[in-house]
């Protein structure tokens, strides 16, 4: 799976799994920040939902905020951060 | 009081309500709280509790520091002035102090020999043990919390306790450093990090402890909801209810008092949430919410000494419409 592959996968998932209201998968920005004042303003709530996300369709756990801290800057790190671990695995 | 205030109200100046604002330092000094701690690694407790009831008695007799109980003191047993008034806020500070005193003596000699679990209260958490997915401990700042959590030895599970760290209070990290059971500290401060951490450690089958009756902060309006409490609305957080319906980790409502000085659990109850409720819509989390606060009127009925928010936590009617 390329990275591309994997960004896509993301968007569909996030758009379903949080419920997100009127955004369509390809409006997601890859390098927009997923939290606070911009790009897809995820809420801490939304952090929960994002890992059992990341877990249930990628079968990668975030393992704590250390991690998370890096993974969920943005769309694009977040699909790094899974293709990494992936290989790892 | 000398062993500190772990949670109070701060008072910015005013006389409305509006400026009483959470706050999570100690009254204490750091010397006041050296003193008492340097007594109970002497063991002479006995002369710790004497000294405690002194101490709080000049601390009442503050003006200010008896408003910070007030709010509540009011709601519960009516307005009361005077010597009345005083014997009230007494009581719920001497208690208080209590309770402090026996975190100390917990954390510093690793002995937990104060808690008393009931057998129904055992089987509750046992139970709520065998979620793979973890179980969430909701407790709120009644009775002696950290205590009766310490005293939980027959869960064999790490316990992680969420909490805002504050470095500079002395008494609040007892566990951290304290011979006690090894608790794990969620720093709330940074809440993404601090969610994703309750989620991770829920995953791995662990216990958290979240404080269901305060709001993380005073920003935070989405994630509430309103619920009667003591004759008043107050808002409280749906994070626990919420993180239980993504999660499906096991949500046990448990509060903890002080009795004859032992400490017991009083409550423990699970609250049955549906997975997959929208947290975006905090009215679906209003049934538990209203449990949460039920519960926690009788705790105080019984108890009246043992409530410890010591800030005005009511919502006044602007509040109630704009939420």
């Amino acid at each position: 799976m390329i990275k591309k592959d994997v960004e896509k996968a993301l968007k569909s998932a996030l758009v379903e799994g949080l419920r997100l209201e009127g955004i369509q998968p390809e409006d997601i920005d890859d390098q927009a920040p997923l939290f606070g004042d911009e790009g897809l303003r995820l809420d801490s709530l939304d952090a929960v939902e994002l890992v059992v996300i990341v877990e249930k369709h990628f079968g990668v756990a975030i393992a704590d905020a250390e991690e998370a801290r890096g993974a969920f800057a943005s769309l694009s790190g977040l699909a790094e951060f899974i293709l990494a671990r992936r290989q790892s695995s | 009081m000398g062993t500190g205030l772990s949670y109070h109200a701060r008072h910015d100046g005013g006389q409305g309500t509006a400026d009483m604002k959470w706050s999570s330092r100690s009254l204490g000094s750091p010397l006041q709280y050296q003193i008492f701690h340097w007594l109970t690694r002497c063991r002479a407790l006995p002369l710790a509790r004497v000294l405690l009831a002194f101490v709080v008695f000049y601390y009442t007799l503050l003006p200010q520091v008896r408003r910070r109980c007030s709010f509540y003191l009011q709601r519960r047993f009516g307005r009361a002035e005077g010597w009345t008034g005083f014997i009230h806020a007494y009581r719920l500070y001497l208690n208080f102090g209590q309770i402090l005193l026996d975190r100390m003596v917990a954390g510093t000699t690793g002995r937990f020999p104060l808690c008393v679990t009931d057998p129904a209260v055992r089987a509750i958490l046992l139970e709520a043990a065998l979620n793979p997915r973890g179980c969430i401990l909701l407790t709120a700042h009644v009775g002696a919390w950290q205590v009766g959590l310490a005293g939980l030895e027959q869960v064999d599970r790490p316990v992680h306790i969420v909490q805002v760290h504050d470095p500079d209070d002395p008494d609040k990290h007892y566990f951290e450093r304290g011979k006690g059971r090894m608790f794990h500290v969620i720093n709330v401060s940074e809440p993404i990090g601090a969610f994703v951490a309750m989620t991770a450690a829920l995953r791995r089958g662990e216990f958290i402890c979240l404080m269901g009756d305060r709001l993380p902060n005073d920003r935070d309006t989405e994630h509430n909801v309103t619920v009667p409490f003591l004759g008043g609305n107050i808002a409280l957080p749906i994070s626990a209810y919420a993180l239980a319906s993504i999660t499906g980790a096991e949500l046990v409502m448990l509060f903890t008092v002080r009795e004859k000085g032992l400490t017991r659990a009083l409550l423990a109850e699970r609250l049955k949430v549906p997975p997959e409720l929208s947290h975006h819509d905090p009215g679906v989390f209003l049934p538990f919410a209203m449990r949460f606060a039920q519960a926690m009127e009788a705790c105080v009925q019984g108890y009246p000494y043992q409530f410890f928010n010591f800030y005005d936590m009511w919502l006044d009617e602007d509040d109630k419409k704009g939420r």
